[in-house]
């Protein structure tokens, strides 16, 4: 097929599209024309996937002389696709705002050459066979990097073609930049063609020559082994045949590589979990460790400054905001008030040379103090703390001076 | 390689065959779904001729025939549930051969299926190439004695590797094509009125179609092979990476 000139085609191997998504298998055939092609483009058909294609371009000049044109100069330019690479993720080459770095492709080729590099590829499912303005920039950046190719982008978009979801299809094209835009070139798929056995001859030519006999038999030996085979067939066969073995190892290698992957994967995917799961649990204790944290300080201080009063050493409190009295700290934490706690040491001997007021608490169990009363001295009606209920008093003598220890 | 499950929406009101009970796409009417796995693919020779009826009756004899090796191959009870067949630079749609031929198969099994994978068709205007594929059953047409097409919903299941079996079979393609080439060439070769000058044409024919085979078929496909090899490689050096730091990252919880 014969293009403008200029404008690049692009021969494609058959294209083997495995794995998720749209999974096809087109059947692969040898064909004739100009495929020059080798390897296949294997793709995982992720949601999305990409990476570099590896290739040659050729140019190819044609002139042909024709009766009505004495000099027909044709230009042919073929880009031809030996193989791809797939990156493990997008952006692996790229960042965010389509700037492409040349350390990461040259990362991702890794024995390969740079120069091999003719394009990239993208695959999307459900999209449109358009180029993103992101996919636009990529290229544009790609090329100012490999400046020696014209460069190409190859887009492939499987989705599905009927609603009941029967039938899908595979959507793909080329996109090169030309004179100021971006253009689909046309792919050719190596094909085998039509092996109708029609080139065989079934019925010979007549011929009585007996020079040609003579001559034939003469150089028989040449092509003809013995027995009534031909030299060549045996050659081409062996061939082939050696190129089946050579197919049959590299596929038993693969099937243990896929094995391996496999179980790779299944190891990973349970260690994951068990990680997960270890740490649900960490977090679960951490949390009721947390909750049971006790301040060990204020409570040695508390029990030293109010003996009497075990309801401040509850961390619990009902929803009324009372004190549990079961749940209250009795245990000696054994701190060493003198070394750890000396202030309280300090206030509670000031407390002692003072003679103001005297905490009387009945009980704390009933509530905070609900009033504060000043005590009326009479003779007769002295009360003792004991005596007087479960209110809280407060014993006054004029200054309102704070109980509680200083730290 | 792909998995490929179809469903099949079958209303049984008489028979309770259940299988997979679940609504409907639009959501109105509840039916009854049977759901076939199609977990691997084997090439047949292709013989001409062998459509229709006479041509259904000998392929199942061969299905049942690879059946009992693919058992053996992949360890578990294998059974046939589908044909494929590829329609290369014409439309996906099954012809009316495809059709009765895919009646004639749901004669021996109603839930047998036929797959159509449609290849190198290119839309001239827009430059773009497509790859299509169907899955379709056959149903008495209402008016004549005559087939049509019903669709069946096919969904293709991810699968991350490549089972053995696929392999095999994607191997198994050439040799396939190289055996249909020796046998035609064989058949002529044994002619014994054909004078050496013929004899060493056919030979070069003979040639020249394997070197087709082997340039647009074998080489691409080895190359493949390479480069998945290549690729596992490295992912099973990523993989024992992070499994090692997950081992570590375990131990130290």
């Amino acid at each position: 097929m014969q293009f403008p000139k200029h404008l690049p085609s692009l021969c494609s191997p058959s294209c083997q599209s495995m794995g998720r998504g749209s999974g096809l298998r087109p059947s692969a055939q040898a064909g004739e024309g100009k495929s020059q092609n080798r390897g296949g483009v294997c793709l995982k058909c992720r949601n999305q996937c990409e990476g570099l294609i590896l290739g040659e371009s050729v140019g190819e000049e044609n002139c042909r002389i024709t009766d009505s044109q004495i000099d027909h100069i044709q230009f042919e330019h073929t880009i031809n696709i030996q193989k791809h690479i797939p990156c493990h993720k997008l952006h692996s080459f790229y960042g965010n705002a389509g700037d492409v770095s040349e350390a990461k492709i040259r990362q991702i080729l890794s024995d390969y050459q740079e120069e091999n590099v003719i394009g990239w590829y993208r695959q999307r499912r459900n999209t449109r066979q358009q180029m993103t303005f992101m996919e636009q920039v990529v290229h544009q950046n790609m090329r100012k990097i490999l400046s020696d190719h014209e460069l190409v982008f190859m887009l492939l978009t499987p989705s599905q073609a009927t609603a009941s979801g029967s039938t899908h299809r595979l959507e793909f094209s080329a996109f090169i930049w030309h004179s100021s835009q971006y253009i689909n070139i046309p792919i050719f798929v190596s094909n085998l063609g039509n092996l109708e056995q029609q080139d065989y001859w079934r019925v010979s030519g007549t011929c009585p020559s007996l020079g040609q006999s003579e001559a034939v038999n003469q150089h028989r030996t040449k092509f003809f082994c013995s027995g009534d085979d031909l030299k060549e067939v045996r050659n081409i066969s062996s061939m082939n045949d050696g190129l089946f073995g050579e197919m049959q190892k590299v596929c038993k290698e693969v099937e243990k590589s896929e094995r391996a992957v496999e179980k790779l994967q299944e190891e990973i995917k349970q260690l994951k979990e068990q990680k997960k799961h270890s740490e649900e649990k960490e977090t679960q204790t951490h949390a009721s460790r947390d909750g049971l944290k006790e301040n060990v300080l204020l409570c040695s201080a508390l029990r030293k400054l109010f003996p009497d009063a075990p309801s401040l050493r509850t961390q619990t409190l009902t929803v009324q905001g009372l004190p549990v009295l079961e749940l209250c700290c009795n245990t000696d934490h054994n701190i060493d008030i003198p070394a750890k706690l000396p202030l309280i040491l300090e206030n509670q001997h000031t407390r002692k040379e003072d003679t103001a007021p005297r905490l009387r608490k009945k009980s704390l169990v009933a509530g905070f103090p609900q009033r504060l009363k000043r005590k009326r001295k009479t003779k007769d009606t002295s009360e003792s703390a004991s005596d007087s209920g479960s209110d809280t008093e407060i014993e006054m003598n004029g200054q309102n001076r704070s109980i509680s220890p200083t730290f | 390689m792909w998995k490929c499950c179809t469903v099949i929406n079958k209303r049984t009101n008489q028979r309770k065959r259940i299988l997979l009970d679940c609504t409907s796409h639009n959501g109105s009417e509840r039916g009854t779904f049977r759901v076939r796995r199609i977990s691997s693919l084997y090439e047949s020779r292709s013989e001409h001729g062998e459509r229709g009826s006479n041509g259904a009756l000998h392929r199942r004899a061969h299905f049942l025939n690879m059946r009992h090796r693919l058992a053996e191959m992949t360890g578990r009870p294998m059974r046939v549930v589908g044909w494929y067949h590829s329609h290369p630079h014409i439309t996906v749609w099954p012809s009316h051969v495809d059709v009765r031929t895919q009646a004639m198969y749901q004669m021996m099994d109603q839930g047998f299926v036929g797959l159509i994978f449609s290849c190198f068709i290119e839309d001239k205007n827009t430059k773009t190439g497509r790859v299509l594929y169907t899955c379709f059953q056959s149903v008495q047409a209402q008016k004549g004695s005559e087939y049509e097409r019903i669709e069946i919903p096919i969904h293709v299941v991810p699968h991350e590797a490549i089972g053995k079996v696929c392999l095999e079979s994607a191997v198994e393609l050439p040799r396939i094509l190289c055996q249909e080439e020796q046998d035609t060439y064989r058949r002529i070769h044994s002619l014994t009125h054909l004078d050496p000058i013929t004899k060493i044409h056919n030979g070069s024919v003979f040639t020249k179609n394997l070197c087709s085979q082997m340039s647009a078929i074998s080489g691409p496909l080895l190359q493949w092979l390479e480069d998945r090899l290549e690729q596992n490689k490295q992912s099973i050096i990523k993989l024992q990476k992070e499994k090692e730091q997950l081992t570590q990252e375990l131990a130290s919880l």
